[in-house]
Order: C-alpha cells, then structure tokens, then sequence
C-alpha cells in the first residue's frame, strides 16, 4: 500500500476491538434481558399453572375416586402443560421468525450493526433449543401444583 | 364386607382450628345390604361416606373392606380396589364435559376393566339403555337435564361390575318426581343385583328405599334402625 501513490496505510489495532466489545454488551445485555424474563416467566406461568391445577381439583378427585392413582393424576396435569407449552411455542417462534425477517432492515439501523442470518442448520437447533426450553420452563413450573393436588385426599379435592 | 373400626376424622381449617366430622364411628356393613344414612348438614355422613371409600384418610381407626385395611394398601393398590370394588355417585356434577355420555360411562374402565375398548363400550351402552338413556351416547353433559346426568353417573358407577355403591346425597339437586325415578333406579338394580349400597342424604323419607337405615348427627352414629 505505501508504493501505491496517494495512499498511507493506517494501523489502528483498536477498531475490530471497539466493534467487537459493542457486539459483545450488546450480547450481554440482551441476555440479562431475557435471564430476568426466563425467570419471570417461569413464576408467572407457575402460578397460572397452579391456579389451572386449583380449577381441575374436582375433577382430578373424580377421577381418583374412579381409581386413577396419584402418578397419573399427576401425568395428566403435567402432560397438559408441556402441551400448552408447544402450543404456545411453535406458534411463538413462527412469530418471532417472521418479525426478524419482516424488520430485518430496521433492526440493522436501529442497532448500528450488520446481521446475518443463522445457517439452516444453526437455526434449527436454536428452534429445538427454544422449544425443549420451553417443555422444561413449563414442566418445572407445573411440577409442584400437579404434585399438590395429586397428594390431596380425593374427598379434599372435591370438596370447593 | 365394609367394616369402621373406632374411626374418626378431624379436619384442620385455617392452620389451627379443628373439625372433628366424624368420631369413634364403628359400622359393619354385610353383602347385599342396601344402608340408607340420614342426618342434617354437617352431620358428618358424606366423610364417613368417603371414609368408606378411601377417599380421605382416618384421624383415628381403621377401615376394612373384606378383611383388607385400606390404609395399610398403597396408592396403586387402594386406586386398583377403588376402581374394581366400589361405584360413586356423588351430589355434584362429576361428568367430564369435555366427553360424550358413552366415553363418560366407559371413563372407569381406563383404570380398572379388563375388558377390551369394545367390551367397555358394549357394556357402557347397555349400562346407558338400563338407566334409560340409550339414545343420548352421543350428547354431551350439558344437552342433559340433571336430572339425566345422575343417571349417567349411576351408569358410570357401576361400569366396573363394583360390590359397592357409594351414593352420596345423589337426588339432592333434583325435584321431587325425578328424585323418586333415581332412587327407584337404584332399588332395582339393587334388586337384580347382589350390590351393597350406601347411601347418603338428609332427606329421611328416601329410608324406605333401603333395606337399613342409620342417623348421625355431630359425627357419630346415633340410630340404627333395621
């Protein structure tokens, strides 16, 4: 570059480093974002989940009362949750895919930086990984309601 | 068949406050007996009901069904007893709403029958055409008067062929003409059958349908009349 006439090379180690230190806050920050909504989401959807389970006592006491043991009780309220949780999170991610896609151009402007999408594959996996996330956000949140009432006695689960 | 031994059961309220429902409450109950229990709100009768059936835990006592103590049994054993041995029918609306009249009658075979899908649902039906509602197994609980939904129920208690009958005020929400078409349901299938039957309710009028008649008032048995 120094034969070329007119043109001075310049050394500046800095650049990549500042650009590369916004990408890494921005990622930063982003995932502190979602850690408190993971969380907040998770105690939200326990106690949804708990007053769905308070709402179905009566009926989880008839059917102890017709034998079912506390395991399927408790299958039956926990199967219906991560059912609601791929009910919720196929259609979710479909959303969210075609947001991306649709303000792909504003995002770009709005965050100052390039972005590309993820290989096929990648976003596969980032689609099983949100989807297995959210069966076991749910799961977890609907363990110990489903627990309680498939503990009660079935005289107490009917009696409202 | 349906020994209590001393049984009593108290009820904690709000932490610290305690109901005692039912006490020191001893009944034998033989085979083809149909007992009729009697007794003002709160008399303790529907706990001694679902004490029979296992349905809550004794404070105090045992309850023994052939000889057995339901307590000492552990869930799958008492869920398996439950299903083949006893039949309930209770005061509230208990059919699932989201299934037809057939799939409700045929719901107690998913634990207990072993009977084949279409065994269950043979059976279910002629079930529904004794309690006179062969033409509804597609409707749903809620095109049913209540009238025909305690007959449902009665259907689905006895789809597992039960020894026993728990019947917990069954005609309380019902008038007067289809409370006597219950009650007289049930009489003649106790009469076809060798069926133990228990019954509760506050109406002591209904004791003519039963072959015994016991009172109870604060929790224990206070008359027994044959």
């Amino acid at each position: 570059m120094q034969n070329v006439p007119g043109v001075m090379p310049i050394e500046s180690p800095n650049l990549f480093l500042a650009f590369r230190r916004q990408i890494s806050g921005l990622l930063g920050a982003m995932l502190g974002i979602l850690s408190i909504t993971g969380i907040l989401s998770l105690v939200l959807i326990g106690l949804v989940l708990s007053m769905a389970a308070n709402e179905r006592r009566r009926e989880m006491g008839v059917l102890k009362a017709l034998g079912a043991t506390r395991g399927f009780v408790f299958k039956v309220l926990v199967i219906e949750a991560g059912l609601l949780a791929l009910a919720g999170a196929l259609p979710g991610l479909a959303l969210a895919a075609l947001t991306v896609y649709l303000f792909r151009s504003l995002i770009i402007r709005g965050l100052g930086v390039p972005f590309l999408y993820p290989s096929p594959l990648q976003l596969l996996g980032l689609v099983g990984a949100c989807i297995i996330g959210a069966l076991m956000g749910v799961t977890l949140a609907a363990a110990y309601p489903a627990w309680r009432v498939s503990r009660e006695d079935a005289a107490i689960s009917m009696r409202e | 068949m349906i020994e209590l031994r001393d049984v009593s059961k108290t009820y904690t309220l709000d932490g610290d406050q305690a109901v005692e429902a039912v006490r020191d409450a001893s009944l034998s109950v033989s085979q083809g007996e149909f007992v009729i229990i009697t007794g003002r709100s709160g008399s303790g009768k529907t706990t001694l009901l679902n004490l029979v059936g296992g349905m809550t835990r004794p404070t105090a006592g045992q309850v023994l069904i052939d000889g057995v103590d339901l307590w000492q049994l552990g869930d799958r054993e008492q869920s398996r007893l439950r299903s083949q041995k006893f039949g309930f029918i209770f005061q509230f609306p208990s059919l699932l709403p989201s299934l037809t009249v057939l799939e409700n009658v045929a719901l107690p075979a998913m634990f207990g029958a072993d009977g084949s899908g279409q065994e269950d649902t043979r059976r279910s039906q002629e079930l529904l055409e004794l309690v006179g509602l062969a033409e509804k197994l597609h409707a749903y609980p809620r095109q049913l008067s209540a009238g025909q939904q305690q007959r449902v129920v009665v259907a689905r208690a006895l789809l597992n062929q039960p020894a026993i009958l728990l019947a917990d005020e069954p005609t309380s929400d019902l008038d007067e003409q289809t409370e006597h078409e219950i009650m007289q349901l049930l009489r003649d299938i106790y009469r076809r059958t060798a069926i133990t039957i228990l019954l509760v309710t506050h109406t002591s009028q209904l004791v003519s349908y039963g072959s015994r008649a016991l009172k109870m008032a604060a929790g224990a048995i206070i008359d027994e009349s044959a």
